[in-house]
């Protein structure tokens, strides 16, 4: 048996708890070891010691306190030993249920958990409280209810009102949104009563060059008709033209392809020009206006664009728009842009019917298609119609492969009908139709001028039954 | 109360004041109040302090009487309740005070011969009286002077004669684990107290 047995059992065997014969081996070992005697011997020291541990009396109140507490808790203690045991001492329960809800409120009221639940409620509460929606409505002395005043943080803003309805236009030529500066409010009174032949001449003159009085506004770059006769080879061709502005009324538009005839370099810039003849004003009363100048880049008319004496013009402001009152029908005479204009101011712009009348332009060549066209689409923007009829008739004859034949098609057509030729006018917007470019806008034409025979067809009946009453 | 109730072990003890009998628990503080006050004062090292952890020891055996499933001895039950609450009040203080040995005495001025210096020499010749009247302080102040692990042990062992086996369920650690911690306590103690060996024999005998 070695040392270190023999110490790990030398409480025992110093303390007698072990078994005699247990002990006598160990008893036998401490014997002959000085270490494990040694060690026996302090653990013997030890408890005599540990005996002489003075061992303190409790103090009497501190005996009452607990008895105290105890018996002030005897009840709870009871419920507690009774919810195990299953009973619970009798007549505790008025007591109980009071000292039960203390001692689940003293449980709660100290927590963090409770404390922040308090302070998000009273949060929540305060908001709720300044909704306007919550408050109570003040009550007035005759019973009335009156809605509280919601204050600015409530208010409709101004900017949420609903906005004014835009006026959006569709443009029945190209079945777009109508620009601003095309919306003309002054065109429906001056229209005469039979708007669906008015649609269909819009239609029909929106497919023909823009009318001697037009306005072209080209930045860059302001050309004239090159085929416009001089002025004093075209009294009859202005007169004709005085007539037709007079007649009715034609939008004109200047359209990407019309530009090539009208000022060839500045085709995509061209803006819209309007004409318009006001019956009410008179024989040759035309208003023309020129629109979106200065929204195009365009500055106002230029000293080149001269305004001649009779006219009476009606300078737009900021916005550039122009109304001229032509007073004369002379003043309706095809404006013309000084040969100087062209090219030669490429900022400039002449955008006055009363343009100073330019010297004749260049006699374009009349061998080719495109030249023909031109001078067609000249004789009858001029007025010329019969002559321009032949030479549409021309172009198209002699040059059947020419690659603006629908356009030139539609064009004729359109003289046809002025000169109350309906047959005709079908048979080439039919041959227009073959276009795939231009088949749309042939149909639609065909399809107005379908619908204009009958009312133009009923109006001398109706002319003629109030003359017999 | 029922007759004999001393007699009573302490789990029927526990379960008659489950019961609603308060005097049951009376016994069963009058059983547990003086080793358990002693045991907490040499833990703790502070009288009031003291008196104070053992209200509330008992008061948690009041509270939690329900608990108690008899699974263990109430006695065990009572020191784990008992000494957790010495660990934490041992945690919330920032220091313990132990007196030193060699530190001195009652002297009014703090001058003076150490208690070694004075128990020196006296064992054959002095007043025995006087000397009982010192050794006791010193012992208690050598326990309190003992590491935690074995000054518990020690306690348990000497103050409630508790089996080595149920002191090893109260500080959950194997028995003999608890066996050594008590002679490391044992030894530790009589090398504080040597010069008082003689002294205690002369009085066992």
């Amino acid at each position: 048996m070695n040392c270190e047995i023999v110490q790990s059992q030398l409480l025992d065997l110093v303390g007698g708890s072990l078994q005699a014969d247990a002990a006598a081996p160990l008893r036998a070992h401490v014997d002959g070891c000085a270490a494990c005697r040694a060690q026996a011997a302090r653990i013997s020291g030890g408890m005599r010691l540990a005996k002489a541990l003075p061992v303190e009396a409790v103090p009497r109140h501190v005996h009452d306190a607990v008895m105290a507490r105890v018996r002030a808790g005897r009840a709870p203690a009871a419920r507690q030993v009774g919810a195990v045991g299953g009973t619970q001492a009798p007549g505790a329960e008025a007591s109980n249920g009071f000292s039960r809800f203390m001692a689940w409120l003293s449980g709660f009221v100290l927590g963090p958990q409770v404390a922040m639940a308090m302070v998000l409620m009273l949060m929540v509460g305060v908001g709720l409280y300044y909704l306007p929606g919550i408050r109570q409505s003040p009550q007035v002395p005759g019973g009335a209810i009156v809605n509280a005043d919601p204050g600015d943080e409530a208010g409709p803003s101004a900017a949420l009102e609903p906005a004014a309805p835009l006026d959006l236009r569709i443009d029945a030529r190209t079945n777009r949104l109508q620009p601003a500066a095309e919306v003309m409010p002054e065109r429906t009174p001056a229209r005469p009563a039979s708007t669906g032949a008015m649609a269909v001449e819009d239609t029909l003159a929106a497919l023909l060059p823009a009318a001697p009085p037009a306005v072209a506004l080209i930045p860059g770059a302001v050309t004239a008709a090159p085929a416009l006769p001089p002025p004093d080879a075209n009294d009859e061709l202005t007169a004709a033209l005085a007539q037709e502005a007079s007649r009715s009324v034609v939008s004109l538009r200047a359209e990407p392809s019309l530009p090539d005839a009208l000022g060839g370099g500045g085709a995509g810039a061209l803006a819209a020009a309007e004409e318009r003849a006001d019956a009410t004003e008179g024989v040759g009363g035309v208003r023309t206006r020129a629109s979106d100048s200065a929204s195009a880049g365009i500055p106002a008319p230029s000293p080149v664009a001269q305004t001649t004496p009779a006219l009476d013009r009606e300078a737009a402001a900021p916005m550039a728009r122009l109304d001229t009152e032509v007073a004369s029908r002379r003043a309706v005479s095809p404006a013309r842009l000084a040969p100087s204009g062209v090219g030669a101011m490429p900022s400039a712009t002449s955008a006055s019917p009363s343009a100073p009348v330019p010297a004749a332009a260049p006699a374009p060549s009349t061998t080719t298609p495109a030249a023909l066209h031109a001078a067609a689409r000249g004789q009858s923007r001029a007025g010329a119609i019969r002559p321009a009829i032949a030479g549409y008739e021309a172009l198209l004859s002699g040059h059947p492969s020419y690659d603006r034949a629908p356009e030139a098609m539609l064009e004729l057509a359109e003289l046809y009908r002025r000169v109350g030729d309906p047959t005709r006018a079908r048979s080439w917007l039919a041959r227009a139709e073959r276009s795939p470019t231009y088949a749309a806008r042939a149909r639609l034409a065909r399809t107005q001028l379908d619908e204009q025979a009958p009312a133009r067809s009923a109006a001398p009946a109706a002319a003629a039954s109030s003359a017999a009453e | 109360m029922a007759r004999g109730a001393s007699d009573l072990p302490d789990e029927t003890l526990l379960r008659q004041f489950g019961s609603g009998d308060a005097e049951a628990f009376e016994m069963l503080l009058s059983r547990y109040e003086r080793p358990l006050f002693n045991f907490i004062l040499r833990q703790v090292g502070e009288r009031t302090r003291s008196e104070e952890l053992l209200q509330d020891a008992f008061l948690r055996v009041v509270e939690r009487a329900g608990e108690f499933k008899g699974e263990s001895k109430f006695s065990t039950w009572l020191y784990t309740i008992a000494r957790n609450l010495c660990i934490d009040e041992s945690r919330k203080m920032v220091f313990r005070r132990h007196k030193s040995l060699d530190a001195t005495t009652v002297g009014e001025d703090g001058e003076g011969p150490s208690l070694v210096e004075r128990t020196e020499g006296h064992v054959a010749g002095a007043d025995r009286s006087t000397i009982a009247l010192e050794l006791r302080p010193r012992i208690a102040a050598a326990v309190e002077a003992l590491p935690d692990e074995q000054r518990e042990v020690f306690l348990l062992r000497e103050l409630q004669h508790m089996p080595f086996k149920e002191i090893a369920v109260i500080v959950g650690v194997p028995e003999n684990t608890v066996k050594s911690r008590m002679r490391y306590a044992l030894e530790r103690l009589q090398e504080a107290l040597a010069e008082y060996a003689d002294y205690v024999a002369e009085l066992e005998e």
